[in-house]
């Protein structure tokens, strides 16, 4: 007997009817959202910024208002667009072997004359312990595996990025593109030796596109659809909430809107919000955690672009990302082809799982050998009753 | 014609066009290097390994590569097919185009052999066009309008009007190619002479 | 050579003249084999009654045409005929679902490679798919033999040049027959068989020659001119008696013996024999008995002279027969007063002078001049004559039975109008009735030349040996000449496919099987010549003879 959905449904259905019976008030708090937004004061939330960075917060830099929108940009009619997307099958403790698979999935699209496209995937095998562990100086290590297989897949994806370029050529204009956050989540939660040594990585990586952007037109955009921040929802609570003015208690007047509600309502089909920076370290800027983004209204929904943080210095590299990533949009539609195609190509599927492990036990017995499995696998593989 | 004309010719369809990717005794399947590089129906091909066999191309198909996404329409915007190509460059790595060939014959030690070779091609064969020359000297012969008239294919019969159509125009008299062939037809479908018709006059056109 | 190569070769010989081959798809030795013409067949060039040969496996089989059929394998062909009767379409059905089928009578077979006996009548088919075509020469010849003595070349299978030859000697066994409706060739096919037989030796000639067309000279209908009798072509062998001699000497003919008839040699039965071409009632003829018994042998000139109503009221109750009978009798009887060969006073000897001719092996060929348009005098003359010539043959047969002497020369008596005397009420009461019944018992048998054979007695009919049978087109004279022959059907169709001259088929004891042949050519010098005629004056007139023809013909 697997999932008993009778018994779920039920579930389902009075979960449904508490967040209807929520949804009114959700809506009135976007609509505070947004007169907020369009009270937006720069000098108050700048001085309040500052406020906050004495104290050692950083917050969102914003340089125009929320409210102000830029329309769609041409896109060169020659354009490059590159992206890149990897998927992993993580360690198996299940079976014999120990190792995990970091799939990179890689598309390139060359749009106007003689176009072409090129579509890649390389699977790349961990086994050795020295690829599988992270090592501190002081005798410790850290197996890659779980959500340090996350972080390590992400930083594959942002190195497979980077050689992308040597394709590319470097007289037309190109535009990379990477599935969600510019920078990989969680890694705050990692011993430092652990941290020092992804963030050495990405360092690496993002020094080395610093580099290339400044030889060629080139944007770097990270592509999260339906995003769940609320940067800018935080940063005008700065402004109106009671408590944080010193005015009286929070009265969650604006609590629980993602930027996109607010977005939504703010841009038309093809328009972005202004440029916002966050900057991990105030009063420092980080190569490697600190980003520039803005909200596109791509199609049917609101969508966030990350890029490096150098490139909000550069207008025509943020048009390239802003028009670049609409219209990939329109043409996946929906979802950037170019995205779509990498992560085709990236894409592990069940079977894929099942025939990876299969292939795995083959190799092992054919060199002599034996895979004592464990009977939890054998019982999966094998459905008797 | 001249020689050097002849052998451009013969050289321009000696083409190779694709790969075998899955073969059975009576049939095997090639994957065209270019979206859309299949012969015409009809035509004369042969999977070009050590044991070079004939087949008859049957059924082409263009489909995307991975069964589990299909093409989706662009709407009526785009002027013409082509620009819809222009636009989506990645469609030529997304679609592939293949084609089945209906095993017909074989060559053994340089002979035209009019049955179904003792194994199928290798999968990864080259495919090729045959050349003139060849295609004269496998039709000269009517052993191969049986194997046609029984394959499994639903459309046999229009393969084999159009393979006639193919053969009959290389020869000085078409149309008494075409008769010769469909006495053997005839013969083979007793009772069924509309059948011949249909098939010769698919032929003719 | 094997057979395989030899048929190969055979087949493309016909194909280059006639155009048709095929092979065995079906059929019994009942009804018939079926055979698929090939598909470069040309069905026009398949005529009904061809010989043709079957390459079976151990044998090989000769049969004939019977019909010829367009057949296909497309039910529905009929339906969409529109559609495929033009262009390639056409060409690609002809041949293969509509192709040519005919109908093969197997009649002989010949094991394969036997080339000394001859073809025994078939008992079983070929197999499947053995190879059909036209029969050709060497079959023809080891069919029906070589031309040799006693193998009397009478004509040539229809649309082939091969010699088709009679066995004569079978042939004067029996009696037999030559039919045909009037100006299809009956007499130049009687004048070849006589001179078959003549040629042959085995047998002497009688003919009573009603239209005097045998012994000098006949006349020939579609050349438009004389030709030569058999006393032209063969002056040694051939004696002419004349029943007119005026006629003959118009003719600038001296007969050779000029017929006398004395009434004292008529005899009841030959009154008996003309009773219906008199329209004598059974009881005048019966009255000639009667007088036979009153008068004795001179009953006839007796009869005839009694005049006077009393006389013959005397007569009458004399010999106990009805008045008006005998009345009626002595009316029809006068006629023959007309006759100028009766005699009143002589008893005359040609009874003895045909025999003398005939027993030195010259044919005799009586002309009946003018007296041939008049039916008593042919019926009473023949039946009187043969009578006698037949009871002398009896008894020269007899004797020669029991030791004394030779058996007779074999006798073919040649009678036409055959119909009016050898009808069902007469034949048993005519000399012609009983040879023809008793085949060959007195070395005397009968050669019928007639045109309606339907009025023939059927007994006589069956009793025929072998029949040659010109055009003929009433149903029940049709009937009559094949009954009692097997495959009627398709002798039939053959039969009512001749044309109307110089062809006819011949079937029965002579030959193996049944054929349609076309008569060999008589009245051409080159004709004669094939016969064995050679001018006994001098070469011109030969030339002579050619000089006419194309004079005659440009």
């Amino acid at each position: 007997m697997s999932l008993d959905l009778t018994n779920t449904l039920q579930q389902v259905s009075d979960m449904a009817q508490s967040i209807s019976a929520r949804e009114n008030e959700r809506l009135k708090r976007i609509e505070t959202a947004i007169i907020a937004s369009k009270k937006f004061d720069l000098r108050s939330y700048e001085s309040v910024r500052g406020h906050l960075a004495e104290l050692g917060q950083s917050t969102t830099v914003i340089n125009d208002p929320p409210t102000k929108s830029f329309i769609t940009p041409n896109i060169p009619e020659n354009l490059m667009v590159a992206a890149v997307d990897g998927s992993h099958i993580d360690v198996n403790r299940h079976l014999a072997a120990e190792c995990f698979l970091i799939n990179i999935g890689t598309c390139l699209i060359k749009y106007g004359d003689d176009s072409y496209a090129e579509l890649q995937s390389i699977p790349t095998l961990y086994a050795s312990d020295e690829n599988m562990t992270i090592r501190g100086a002081d005798n410790r290590f850290q197996r890659i595996q779980g959500s340090v297989l996350g972080i390590k897949r992400h930083i594959e994806e942002l190195k497979s990025l980077s050689n992308l370029i040597k394709k590319l050529p470097k007289d037309i204009p190109c535009s990379l593109f990477l599935d969600g956050t510019l920078f990989p989540i969680g890694i705050s939660i990692f011993p430092q030796f652990v941290r020092d040594q992804f963030f050495d990585e990405i360092n690496e990586i993002m020094n080395l596109l610093f580099q290339e952007s400044s030889r060629r037109k080139m944007s770097v955009s990270a592509y999260i659809s339906y995003p769940g921040h609320n940067d800018i929802v935080q940063a005008l609570r700065l402004l109106i909430c009671d408590e944080i003015s010193g005015s009286g208690i929070c009265k969650g007047c604006i609590e629980g809107v993602k930027d996109r509600d607010l977005f939504y309502e703010l841009l038309e089909p093809g328009q972005r919000s202004p440029i916002f920076v966050k900057n991990t370290t105030p009063g420092h800027t980080n190569i490697s955690s600190d980003i520039a983004f803005f909200y596109l209204y791509a199609g049917n929904e609101i969508v966030r672009i990350e890029m490096p943080y150098w490139s909000v210095e550069h207008n025509d590299i943020i048009d390239l990302a802003h028009g670049s990533s609409f219209d990939q949009s329109i043409r996946g539609p929906g979802y950037p082809t170019v995205l779509i195609e990498a992560h085709e190509q990236a894409i592990v599927t069940a079977v894929d799982r099942e025939s990876f492990i299969e292939l795995v036990e083959l190799a092992l017995n054919s060199n002599g050998i034996t895979t004592p499995t464990s009977q939890k696998n054998i019982s999966k593989r094998i459905r008797n009753i | 014609m001249n020689s050097k004309k002849q052998n451009r010719k013969e050289k321009l369809s000696k083409e190779i066009i694709g790969e075998v990717i899955r073969a059975s005794s009576t049939e095997f399947e090639t994957q065209c290097y270019d979206l859309y590089g299949f012969p015409p129906l009809g035509s004369l091909v042969l999977s070009d390994d050590e044991n070079p066999i004939f087949g008859i191309v049957s059924h082409s198909v263009t489909e995307s590569l991975d069964p589990s996404r299909t093409p989706r329409p662009r709407g009526p915007g785009l002027a013409d097919v082509k620009s819809i190509y222009q636009e989506s460059p990645q469609l030529k790595n997304l679609l592939n185009s293949r084609f089945t060939s209906i095993t017909v014959g074989y060559i053994q030690s340089q002979t035209v052999v009019r049955k179904l070779s003792p194994v199928p091609p290798k999968i990864l064969s080259i495919t090729r066009i045959s050349t003139e020359s060849e295609l004269i000297e496998f039709s000269s012969n009517f052993d191969f309008v049986a194997r046609l008239l029984n394959s499994s294919f639903a459309s046999s019969d229009d393969v084999l009007a159009s393979f006639l159509s193919i053969a009959a125009r290389l020869r000085p008299e078409p149309d008494q190619y075409l008769i010769d062939t469909g006495k053997e037809i005839a013969s083979l479908l007793p009772g069924q002479m509309r059948r011949v018709n249909l098939i010769l006059r698919n032929a003719s056109i | 050579m094997n057979s395989d190569e030899k048929f190969e070769q055979l087949k493309q010989n016909v194909n280059a003249e006639d155009g048709w081959s095929g092979v065995i798809v079906g059929g019994s030795l009942s009804d018939g084999l079926e055979v698929r013409l090939s598909s470069e067949s040309s069905i026009e060039g398949v005529k009904v009654g061809r010989l043709v040969t079957i390459e079976g496996k151990t044998h090989r089989f000769f049969g004939q045409v019977s019909d010829v059929i367009l057949e296909s394998s497309d039910r529905n062909l009929s339906i969409y005929s529109e559609e495929i009767s033009e262009g390639i379409m056409a060409k690609v059905a002809t041949g293969t679902a509509a192709y040519g089928k005919i109908k093969v009578q197997p009649k002989l077979s010949i094991k394969t490679g036997d080339t000394s006996s001859s073809p025994q009548s078939a008992k079983t088919v070929p197999p499947h798919f053995s190879k059909v075509a036209v029969s050709a020469h060497s079959d023809i010849e080891l069919i029906f033999g070589k031309e040799a003595p006693g193998k009397f070349w009478i004509g040539s299978p229809l649309d082939m040049e091969s010699k088709l030859c009679l066995d004569i000697n079978e042939f004067t066994k029996r009696s037999n027959g030559v039919f045909g409706k009037s100006g299809t060739g009956k007499t130049f096919l009687t004048r070849l068989l006589l001179a078959g037989i003549l040629q042959s030796g085995k047998a002497v000639n009688l003919v009573f020659d009603m239209h005097s067309e045998y012994g000098w000279q006949g006349y020939s209908e579609t050349e438009n001119h004389q030709v030569k009798g058999l006393k032209q072509l063969f002056p040694s062998k051939v004696a002419i008696f004349s029943l007119d001699e005026e006629h003959s000497k118009r003719r600038g003919l001296t007969p050779d013996y000029v017929v006398r008839i004395g009434y004292k040699e008529i005899e009841p039965e030959d009154v008996e024999i003309l009773r219906e071409s008199l329209s004598l009632s059974p009881q005048a003829a019966d009255a000639a008995h009667s007088l036979y018994r009153h008068y004795g042998k001179n009953w006839l000139l007796e009869f005839l002279n009694t005049s006077g109503t009393e006389s013959f009221n005397s007569l009458a109750s004399q010999i106990n027969v009805n008045q008006g009978a005998l009345s009626t009798l002595h009316r029809r009887l006068s006629g023959f007063s007309r006759y100028e060969f009766m005699d009143t006073t002589s008893v005359h000897d040609s009874v003895n002078q045909i025999l003398r001719y005939l027993d030195r092996g010259i044919n005799v060929v009586l002309e009946f001049g003018k007296y041939g348009r008049d039916t008593d005098a042919y019926i009473l003359v023949a039946n009187l004559l043969t009578r006698r010539i037949y009871e002398r043959y009896a008894e020269h047969k007899e004797r020669a039975l029991s030791g004394i002497g030779d058996e007779p020369t074999p006798l073919v008596i040649t009678i036409e109008e055959a119909h009016k005397y050898l009808t069902p009420e007469l034949a048993n009461q005519t000399i012609f009735g009983t040879i023809a019944r008793e085949m060959r018992k007195y070395n005397v048998t009968i050669l019928i030349v007639d045109q309606r054979p339907s009025q023939i007695d059927e007994e006589v009919m069956s009793q025929l040996g072998t029949k040659l049978v010109c055009l003929l087109d009433n149903n029940k004279d049709v009937d009559s000449v094949l009954s009692g022959v097997s495959g009627q059907r398709k002798l039939r169709s053959v039969l009512s496919s001749l044309d109307s001259r110089q062809q006819a088929l011949v079937f029965g004891h002579a030959l193996p099987m049944p054929v349609e042949i076309r008569v060999r050519d008589y009245g051409t010098p080159e004709s004669y010549k094939s016969l064995g005629f050679t001018d006994p004056t001098n070469k011109k007139d030969l030339s002579q003879i050619n000089q006419d023809k194309s004079d005659l013909f440009g």
